[in-house]
């Protein structure tokens, strides 16, 4: 396993070190440093990343640079081994999102989307649509805070348009 | 998904951000509120279009339903429109969007006019095609639209000729239609066959069948795709239109003693078909030859069986209609059985999972469940009531 540190520099200025491994995550980074325009003593700077989200998206990073590598080494291990792995991670991620306000996901969300990492979108993506599932329009508009554009006739028309949805 | 790094990053791409500090999920890029909206079932889609404008919006974007698909979210739904004898009015039911594990199957409105029989069935994309039917006894050349997305049925435009019992199938994103003019009646029409495209809402002419080809009791029960060409049978014979080559067709088949009811096509170009006692068949389409699908002794066992059961009605040779569809790789039958006890009438619906033994040239099938769908009062449809299957097709929402 590679151990070289590259530094990552957020908009607001606070740098952080990562392992290459971890930092390869995020394609963006994959490829800047595929280029080769990653100089070893100089911080890349992620202009569209807080401090704060980006330390969630290293602590992400480097919690799941570990289970990659887990993957290709133990390909033998046994269908008990695999589960229980997945439910660490599984139990890990949970933990993780939840610790967070749901202002923070979408931030974590943006990040993710700018740094181009899947699985964290995925993963972000996943627990929004959770907070969105089974909700009335009022329940989500509160959630979200977003105003009710429709005036009570438009709204009346969809309503009668989703009539068997509702019933 | 596999993750490219050829892929370009999605910041690079132009995105219609709509900012306001104060609603974070606003601040999402579509492609990424997309990318959360996609994860979330079908049957909150109802509820979430209420929520704003934006959202309405999003939720019927080809956008979302091309992530849906792309993600593996969509889910297959069975589409079933029953006809009882006694009402003209044809009842829709869809099978496999509940959030519970038992399979119902829950009634959706169908549209007022919908001809009561002879309609023809064509499902593509998020869409159900219902082309032409019988009304009042006389064929129309109305076409409606039922977007599955949200349950809303549209009228799309009329064919040039009036039609029932037509064939029809999907090749290339468009909806070729032929037959169901009851030309023995008249003279045969120039546009005998026609095909409708959804981007650009219009119906064509195709060209015209050559004379050695036609027929004139030209009502076909169903028609099929199979290599790119539709295909219709009437009785021994087999009539095709392939659009690649802009040709018609026609081929005799052999003649079988099977009642074979229902058939389809699914992967792997074999025809599928049951009858209706609960027996399963299967067929090369150039052999034509039926053999039965082994391992199905239950799906028998649990079929109605059509001997003397005390109804004076229901005695002696009276059998059920019975439906097999296509259902991803899968098949679907759907059957029905009278509850003498409760006057009622059950809907069974079971899924068939198909496997191949080429060295002994024999299909098997597992019945990956079977259940009571649905049940309909007798006493709702005066009590003597026979129901039927009208159409039905399976649609990834």
């Amino acid at each position: 396993m590679s151990s070289n540190m590259i530094m990552l520099k957020s908009s607001d200025g606070a740098s952080f070190e990562i392992e290459e491994a971890a930092a390869r995550k995020s394609k963006i980074i994959a490829n800047m440093i595929e280029v080769e325009c990653v100089d070893e003593d100089k911080a890349i700077p992620l202009q569209n990343v807080t401090g704060n989200i980006l330390a969630l998206v290293i602590e992400y990073c480097n919690k799941h640079i570990v289970d990659d590598d887990d993957d290709v080494a133990t390909e033998e291990a046994s269908e008990e081994e695999e589960e229980a792995k997945k439910k660490k991670v599984d139990d890990w991620e949970a933990e993780f999102m939840n610790s967070m306000s749901l202002e923070t996901m979408f931030e974590l969300l943006l990040a993710a989307n700018y740094l181009n990492i899947k699985s964290l979108i995925d993963l972000v993506c996943q627990t929004i649509a959770n907070n969105i599932k089974d909700k009335t329009p009022e329940e989500v508009r509160k959630i979200f805070s977003i105003e009710n554009d429709f005036t009570p006739e438009e709204e009346e028309e969809i309503r009668k348009e989703n009539a068997w949805a509702f019933g | 998904m596999s993750d490219s790094t050829a892929e370009e990053p999605p910041h690079d791409k132009e995105e219609k951000v709509y900012l306001s500090r104060s609603c974070p999920l606003s601040s999402l890029p579509d492609e990424v509120a997309i990318s959360c909206l996609a994860r979330v079932p079908i049957s909150d889609y109802a509820a979430l279009s209420l929520v704003s404008k934006r959202y309405r919006s999003l939720m019927v974007s080809p956008e979302l339903k091309k992530a849906r698909v792309l993600m593996g979210y969509t889910k297959k739904c069975l589409y079933t429109c029953l006809i009882t004898r006694n009402n003209s009015t044809p009842l829709w039911f869809i099978l496999g969007r509940e959030k519970t594990k038992k399979r119902l199957m829950s009634p959706f409105p169908s549209f007022p006019s919908q001809p009561p029989v002879g309609s023809t069935l064509v499902a593509f994309d998020w869409g159900i095609y219902l082309i032409g039917g019988r009304v009042n006894q006389k064929p129309s050349s109305d076409a409606w639209l039922l977007d599955c997305r949200n349950h809303t049925w549209r009228q799309i435009p009329s064919m040039s000729v009036a039609r029932a019992y037509a064939a029809a199938g999907v090749v290339g994103g468009k909806i070729y239609v032929f037959g169901g003019c009851f030309a023995w009646r008249k003279d045969y029409p120039s546009s005998w066959g026609e095909v409708f495209d959804p981007n650009t809402q219009t119906w064509d002419t195709l060209v015209a069948q050559p004379e050695k080809d036609r027929i004139s009791n030209d009502y076909f029960i169903r028609g099929l795709v199979m290599d790119e060409k539709v295909y219709a049978m009437q009785g021994d014979q087999c009539f095709y239109y392939s659009p690649k080559e802009r040709k018609w067709g026609r081929k005799n088949l052999k003649a079988s003693k099977l009642e074979i009811s229902s058939y389809c096509c699914v992967k792997d170009r074999l025809l599928y078909g049951c009858d209706g006692y609960g027996n399963v068949f299967w067929c090369e389409p150039e052999e034509y030859e039926w053999k039965e699908v082994k391992g199905l002794e239950l799906l028998r066992n649990i079929f109605p069986k059509p001997v003397n059961n005390g109804v004076g009605e229901l005695k002696g040779k009276f059998k059920w209609y019975c439906e097999l569809r296509n259902f991803g790789v899968n098949i679907v039958v759907i059957w029905f059985k009278d509850n003498y006890e409760d006057e009622s009438i059950d809907i069974w619906c079971a899924e068939i999972s198909l496997e191949r033994h080429d060295e002994k040239g024999e299909i098997w099938g597992t019945i990956e469940w079977s259940e009571v769908v649905a049940n309909l009062d007798r006493h709702q449809y005066d009590g003597k009531v026979k129901v039927d299957v009208l159409y039905s097709a399976s649609v990834d929402v």
